[in-house]
């Protein structure tokens, strides 16, 4: 397994997927240095500022597409030039190629959130914000969201894995992103669409008592990540990969 | 008329693609979600609109489509995958080696790309308004379709994707992988609504969709500034495809 995973990080170092990964998050931190000054109100440097300024647009625009690029590039590695024979020439199970790309995938959107949100909490640090580090606000609620949308990244693997071309399923992730913006606007409707549960999560309980339906939330995600992640096993492991 | 030619290969290049797919996806999903969003709301709407002049069931579902659903940031994300399939459709076949084969100059493969692009991201940019009004009518407007208007947003949102649509296909021209471009070009795009608060967004291509509406702006720029970025990006593009080994 840690070799597979191993070759599988190797494969993505050519591939310069790691400057989506780590790239992108440092500019974006570096970008928030210097605006999120326009958030801070006439009291001074505020953690509230700091993180609505970077996360409110994160959360809604780019973290659906974040997921639908990574788990997309994971895959594509294999569908150009049909590395799939090659892969499946090695004593490997197929469930086993399925678990450690999944992994991987969704340990690169982790690894990406975690640096953007200790980028936040420099941006605070180097601000001077005077009151002590809100973990819970800035720590607990991306990994929180994170665990939320485990359903989306499992549905975009499978997307990704279903279609060849790599930019299918980054459409359709981006497209499926876009109703969360006008449904986590609703207190009614919100939690019937669950691409709006990281969304209200990375907010906390400013947005929507999100923490209220924590269990409806988890529930949710869980079956769905259940159906996805094995209902793709399955997929995987019936499809015909070699062309 | 050699290039309408290439044009139209380009095109055909996309005959069963699932691009068409897409672009219907798209614009009719955010339109559904406009009309669900004003269906809902369209007592609140035409108070809080009304105070800034919008005063029409056609200039609200404008509006809540535009800023509300954010569609001036979904139009600029659909032209980044449409620009990336359009590019990728020769890296996935091998097929740069038949189209520069073909006798025709390199600049005009360039030029039926961009086109390529350009019309298609027209062709969703016209749904989108299709859509909204088929949510008009099926809501029930009090008055009749206000083809002006939207003729007016359709012609608007065509001028302010020209530069995205240059500075993605030099991006595409850049990058091997194709998911390269596209990642750079979310997130720039996610980036620059940032960049609103503090005067700079006029800077970045992508921009220009937020003042492409008729009425009230969330941010307010000349249009003429994303033909600016149009040209000096398909230069440079143009510049780039000419030399480059693609083979």
């Amino acid at each position: 397994m840690w070799k597979l995973l191993n070759i599988e990080i190797r494969k993505l170092k050519s591939s310069g997927m790691l400057w989506v990964v780590f790239g992108i998050p440092l500019f974006l931190t570096l970008q928030n240095t210097i605006l999120s000054v326009q958030f801070f109100g006439t009291k001074g440097p505020s953690w509230t500022g700091v993180y609505m300024g970077q996360m409110g647009l994160f959360a809604t625009f780019l973290f659906p597409g974040i997921i639908a690029v990574i788990m997309s590039a994971m895959m594509r590695v294999e569908h150009k030039g049909n590395g799939w024979k090659y892969l499946f020439s090695l004593p490997l199970r197929k469930g086993q190629v399925y678990l450690t790309k999944f992994l991987l995938g969704a340990g690169l959107i982790f690894v990406h959130l975690m640096i953007l949100s200790l980028g936040n909490i420099l941006v605070g640090l180097i601000h001077g914000v005077p009151e002590p580090v809100p973990f819970d606000q800035f720590l607990l609620n991306p990994i929180l969201a994170f665990v939320l949308a485990i359903p989306i990244m499992a549905l975009q693997f499978l997307l990704s894995l279903i279609f060849t071309q790599p930019l299918i399923p980054i459409g359709i992730g981006v497209g499926l992103g876009m109703p969360a913006i006008l449904m986590a606007n609703s207190a009614r409707y919100w939690k019937f669409y669950p691409w709006t549960y990281p969304v209200v999560t990375f907010f906390g309980d400013i947005f929507r008592g999100a923490f209220s339906q924590k269990f409806w939330m988890f529930s949710v995600s869980g079956i769905l990540f259940i159906i996805f992640f094995v209902g793709g096993l399955i997929y995987f492991k019936r499809r015909d990969i070699i062309s | 008329m050699k290039s309408l030619q290439v044009l139209r290969n380009e095109l055909l290049k996309q005959k069963r693609s699932f691009l068409w797919k897409l672009v219907l996806f798209f614009p009719l999903m955010e339109a559904a979600l406009v009309f669900l969003d004003v269906m809902i709301r369209q007592d609140y709407l035409f108070g809080s609109y009304g105070k800034h002049g919008v005063n029409t069931l056609w200039g609200i579902l404008i509006q809540e489509n535009h800023s509300s659903a954010m569609w001036c940031v979904f139009l600029s994300m659909a032209i980044i995958v449409i620009s990336a399939v359009i590019h990728n459709v020769e890296d996935t076949s091998g097929g740069w080696k038949y189209s520069l084969s073909l006798p025709v100059r390199r600049g005009e493969i360039y030029l039926a790309k961009w086109a390529a692009s350009w019309i298609i991201g027209l062709i969703v940019i016209i749904m989108n308004s299709l859509g909204l009004i088929a949510a008009g009518l099926i809501i029930g407007s009090k008055t009749p379709v206000d083809l002006n208007l939207f003729l007016e947003y359709i012609l608007l949102q065509s001028v302010a994707i020209i530069g995205i649509v240059s500075f993605q296909q030099f991006l595409n021209h850049c990058f091997k992988n194709v998911i390269l471009p596209v990642s750079i070009g979310i997130g720039t795009n996610v980036m620059t609504l940032m960049l609103i608060g503090a005067g700079l967004s006029q800077y970045i291509p992508y921009a220009y969709t937020y003042p492409a509406v008729p009425g009230p702006k969330f941010a307010d720029f000349p249009l003429w500034g994303s033909v600016v970025f149009g040209v000096i990006f398909f230069v440079l593009g143009w510049f780039q495809f000419s030399r480059k080994d693609m083979l």
